[in-house]
């Protein structure tokens, strides 16, 4: 029975730790996280306790371990002398969290080096002109609207709305053929 | 029957524009070459070019006192700005100088008026008005460049290509901004499929407005 409580309160600390230190949820603080978690737990043992988890976790994080460089580490973590060692049960525990949460959590770190806004999304619309106020509309083809949202992590999105007639949209596209076969020739290298 | 209700009515509409009128009502004593001078003028600015020195040059060197020039310039403003907003299937010629012969305009001048509109100048009307519509920025210039991090100081090995797109717009504005891969594929998605859609649009013929 407490051994169940023992993993889930590991389990529950790793992923307190990964939402303040990776996913910025500020609502997850030290305290909140004894309190909940290692309610009996004397205050020193839980700080170093945290620590550890911490330490461990940057470390897997830094070097996007994969499952054979994970399960290398914490091999080699559970067979360390006195106390900076793991246990058993803290290294299945470390092993089940990255599984799942690896991918979040490498996301968010790429997303602390990027320092120009992102596109987060895109909406569009092709239009016709019927009439306008000053102009011949019948000769005019169709138009596409274009609105794109950017923004950097943690700020509001910027919305930036464009307009774009049938011939720069064949221009765009090019370009896009052109990244894509960057892209390709540099997704093929590595 | 009175003839009024045979005749379709006047390519200016419903309700004479009060330039136009107070323009006919002070064409008298204008002679052809003072009027073919604004005609080029009043041409001028609908092309968008500045006339305010020609426009400076015909006040000082006619007889005429400026305010009626101000309403003949207006009325001939206006005259030719309706006339350019009608497609010329739809505004035939002898139907506009009746109109214009309605207004009581003499002969000569409408026959310059036509000149104008329906002029080999038209052209250049047309593209010079459709520019004064409401319109959203266009991308007047478009950089990309395709970037692989390989290591940052968050992540050691990170191998993440991704695209870097810069912006000039037409209202002279930049924006940079990054879109990773995955972004990137939906992005060039959309694009592709707004293209088939106007190409899809023109090819239905029942919303080409016909005449």
């Amino acid at each position: 029975m407490a051994d169940v409580d023992a993993v889930k309160s590991l389990s529950g600390l790793l992923n307190g730790i990964a939402q303040k230190v990776y996913y910025n949820n500020s609502d997850i603080t030290e305290e909140l996280l004894k309190t909940e978690l290692y309610p009996e737990l004397p205050q020193e043992e839980f700080k170093a306790l945290h620590e550890k988890m911490k330490g461990l976790l940057k470390s897997i994080a830094t070097a996007d371990m994969d499952h054979a460089q994970l399960e290398a580490f914490l091999t080699a973590q559970t067979k360390k002398q006195g106390g900076g060692g793991v246990s058993a049960e803290q290294a299945a525990a470390l092993s089940r969290f990255w599984k799942s949460q690896h991918i979040r959590v490498r996301e968010s770190l790429l997303a602390q080096s990027r320092w120009e806004p992102s596109l987060r999304g895109l909406s569009w619309r092709v239009d016709l002109q019927t009439a306008t106020s000053r102009g011949d509309a019948a000769h005019s083809g169709p138009v596409a609207l274009m609105e794109l949202e950017l923004g950097r992590v943690g700020q509001d999105s910027e919305f930036v709305c464009l307009e774009f007639d049938e011939a720069k949209i064949n221009q765009v596209l090019k370009k896009m053929t052109e990244i894509q076969e960057s892209i390709d020739r540099i997704v093929h290298r590595t | 029957m009175s003839s009024s209700h045979a005749k379709d009515p006047s390519f200016l509409g419903g309700r004479i524009p009060p330039e136009i009128e107070s323009m006919s009502k002070n064409l008298k004593d204008v002679d052809q070459e003072l009027f073919r001078k604004i005609l080029k003028a009043v041409v001028s600015a609908l092309e968008g070019k500045d006339c305010r020195e020609v426009m400076k040059s015909i006040a000082e060197s006619s007889v005429i006192p400026q305010e009626r020039l101000s309403h003949i310039i207006a009325g001939m403003h206006r005259v030719l700005s309706e006339a350019i907003r009608i497609p010329t299937p739809v505004l035939k010629q002898e139907a506009f100088k009746e109109d214009l012969r309605e207004l009581r305009i003499p002969e000569d001048f409408i026959t310059d008026f036509c000149s104008v509109v329906f002029g080999n100048r038209r052209a250049v009307l047309e593209a010079a008005a459709s520019q004064k519509d409401p319109q959203l920025p266009t991308v007047a210039d478009f950089k990309w460049r395709v970037d692989v991090a390989i290591s940052t100081s968050s992540l050691a090995r990170a191998l993440q290509p991704s695209v870097l797109m810069q912006m000039k717009l037409s209202d002279g504005s930049f924006h940079r901004f990054e879109v990773p891969v995955s972004k990137f594929q939906d992005l060039r998605y959309n694009v592709a499929l707004i293209l088939k859609e106007m190409n899809d649009l023109e090819k239905r013929s029942i919303l080409k407005i016909q005449d």
